[in-house]
């Protein structure tokens, strides 16, 4: 060993601790070793004799003693060092939580159930937004037959009790009526349509008076299958908003054979007629979407023409044409039709139809029966 | 003082015992305050630190484990600490070197004191506590809780520092 490897070894036996014996060997017989750990003594030797010169007197300025709290109460209200980006954080996370939980609170008291409503066949369907204690008015799927008489009717009404987040509450009555056919078995096969009206008011209502209303807890996003009175069924999808849908669960995309009326508005020569009716939709071989304005009669849409039609152009949610010298716009909060856009589509206008005093909106597959129907 | 002494003592200054303090304070307070001038080159921030190192003694009593090691090693150790922040805080100031060097050399009494005063304030410490004070290497790595190796290394170094600066005022 070198006098350089061994110095840490002069320190450390300075210090009264032993050191190996080849360290030991080196430091008794190098001079220079032997000189700095004399060195190290008497340096230990001068840092004492300072410190005894210097006065040790007690510092005359004792400490202020604060009161001590103890025990629970001190643990509690003893201050804690914390980072200040975990203060803010803690802070941001607190009003964060409280404003969340607020707003859930606020929304939580006023949810929407939006419900869509179809027959098993799902050729017209129905919807409308509620929040509860809506009790809401009856709709009618007419299964119809080629010359306009009814043949089978599915009659219903849907109360929402209750809207919570993952379930809802429903009071529903549900009919099927059978209509004898006008026409006898000679008549030979009938070809048979669908037609849905969902605002029939009084009629309906004398027809459900006396249903049995039936509660179900229907979880959204699941098909509901409502047993029908008399045999059949509706299928009812739904879904709970915190606030109301602009339009209603109908396509953004319809089929080519589908018309769709959601919450349309009529305008004719820029000044509104209508608007805010709801929403329907029909698809099959012949679908129409119509709605009925007071005073001005119904106005029926069609995929194909029929005698008396004006052509209109629809092009996604608007649709334009013209009667009797008077411009009208369409405007469907979703697109009217699908396929090609613009599209052909026809206007059918029956100033004498009344199905009530309040503006309607319904679907169906058979306008000419609608139109033609006795009694209208 | 006995282990079961310091152990009386603990117990007395957890109770806020304010007699038990003041005979500790009076019985430390000197050697800590010489021991902070030195770390510290400055008489003023020397007392305020050993003040606050007596503070926070008498706040905070169970930090102390007295398993480990002596309450006055547990107050040298506290002391210490406030020193390094107080030197870091002066570091950032840029006032270290300046004042340091300014004040020692003419309150200097005898060739060691202005060597000690030359050496950075850690090693000065750290000689200070070892052969002023006598804590044991491994006391010393308790009270600045760095291991006991790193204690003898900076004890060697420091000694190396001082002894050739002693050894070149003493020429």
């Amino acid at each position: 060993m070198n006098c350089q490897e061994v110095e840490p070894f002069v320190s450390a036996l300075h210090d009264g601790e032993s050191v190996s014996r080849e360290a030991a060997e080196h430091i008794r017989n190098c001079p220079a070793c032997r000189a700095r750990l004399e060195d190290y003594a008497r340096m230990g030797v001068e840092l004492r004799l300072l410190a005894s010169n210097a006065a040790e007197e007690v510092p005359s300025r004792l400490p202020q003693l604060p009161p001590l709290r103890r025990g629970w109460g001190r643990s509690l209200t003893a201050r804690v060092l914390v980072p200040r980006f975990a203060l803010g954080a803690g802070l941001f996370a607190i009003l964060g939580l409280s404003a969340g939980l607020g707003w859930m609170y606020a929304q939580a008291a006023g949810l929407w159930f939006q419900f869509n409503v179809t027959s098993p066949e799902r050729r017209g369907s129905w919807g409308d937004q509620a929040q509860a204690g809506h009790r809401g008015g009856p709709a009618v799927i007419s299964t119809v037959g080629p010359s306009g008489e009814a043949k089978e009717q599915l009659a219903a009404m849907i109360n929402v009790d209750e809207v919570q987040y993952g379930m809802v509450r429903l009071s529903i009555r549900a009919r099927r009526f059978e209509v004898a056919p006008a026409a006898g078995p000679e008549a030979g096969p009938i070809h048979e349509s669908v037609e849905v009206r969902p605002t029939f008011d009084e009629m309906g209502r004398q027809m459900l008076a006396s249903t049995t209303p039936h509660q179900y807890d229907y979880i959204p996003g699941q098909v509901l299958e409502i047993p029908v009175e008399g045999g059949g069924k509706l299928l009812l999808t739904g879904r709970v908003l915190e606030r109301p849908a602009r339009f209603w669960d109908f396509p953004l995309e319809p089929k080519p054979d589908q018309i769709v009326l959601t919450e349309p508005a009529l305008v004719r020569d820029k000044e509104l007629l209508i608007k805010g009716l709801g929403s329907s939709s029909a698809t099959g071989e012949d679908p129409y979407a119509a709605i009925f304005v007071p005073n001005e009669g119904l106005f029926g849409f069609l995929l194909k023409p029929i005698e008396g039609a004006v052509e209109a152009e629809a092009e996604y949610g608007q649709a334009s044409f013209k009667i009797e010298g008077h411009d009208y716009v369409l405007f469907s909060a979703t697109p009217i039709t699908g396929g090609q856009q613009p599209r052909q589509i026809w206007v059918y206008r029956d100033p004498s139809y009344k199905p009530g005093p309040i503006g309607t909106i319904g679907s169906g597959s058979d306008f000419l029966g609608l139109i033609k129907k006795p009694g209208k | 003082m006995t282990v079961e002494g310091e152990r009386e003592l603990w117990e007395r200054l957890k109770r806020g015992d304010a007699g038990a303090y003041g005979g500790f304070y009076r019985q430390h307070a000197a050697r800590l305050q010489a021991f902070l001038r030195r770390y510290l080159g400055d008489a003023k921030a020397a007392e305020d630190v050993a003040q606050e190192a007596f503070l926070q003694l008498w706040q905070n009593p169970d930090g102390f484990n007295p398993a480990g090691a002596t309450l006055r090693a547990y107050l040298f150790g506290i002391a210490t600490k406030r020193a390094a922040d107080w030197w870091r805080h002066r570091a950032r100031e840029e006032r270290a070197a300046a004042s340091c060097q300014a004040k020692l050399p003419s309150e200097a009494a005898s060739l060691m004191e202005d060597a000690l005063a030359r050496l950075e304030p850690e090693p000065r410490s750290l000689l200070w506590l070892r052969e002023v004070e006598g804590y044991s290497c491994a006391e010393l790595a308790a009270m600045l809780d760095i291991p006991l190796g790193t204690v003898k290394s900076r004890l060697f170094a420091a000694r190396g520092q001082l002894r050739c600066i002693w050894m070149g005022r003493k020429t």
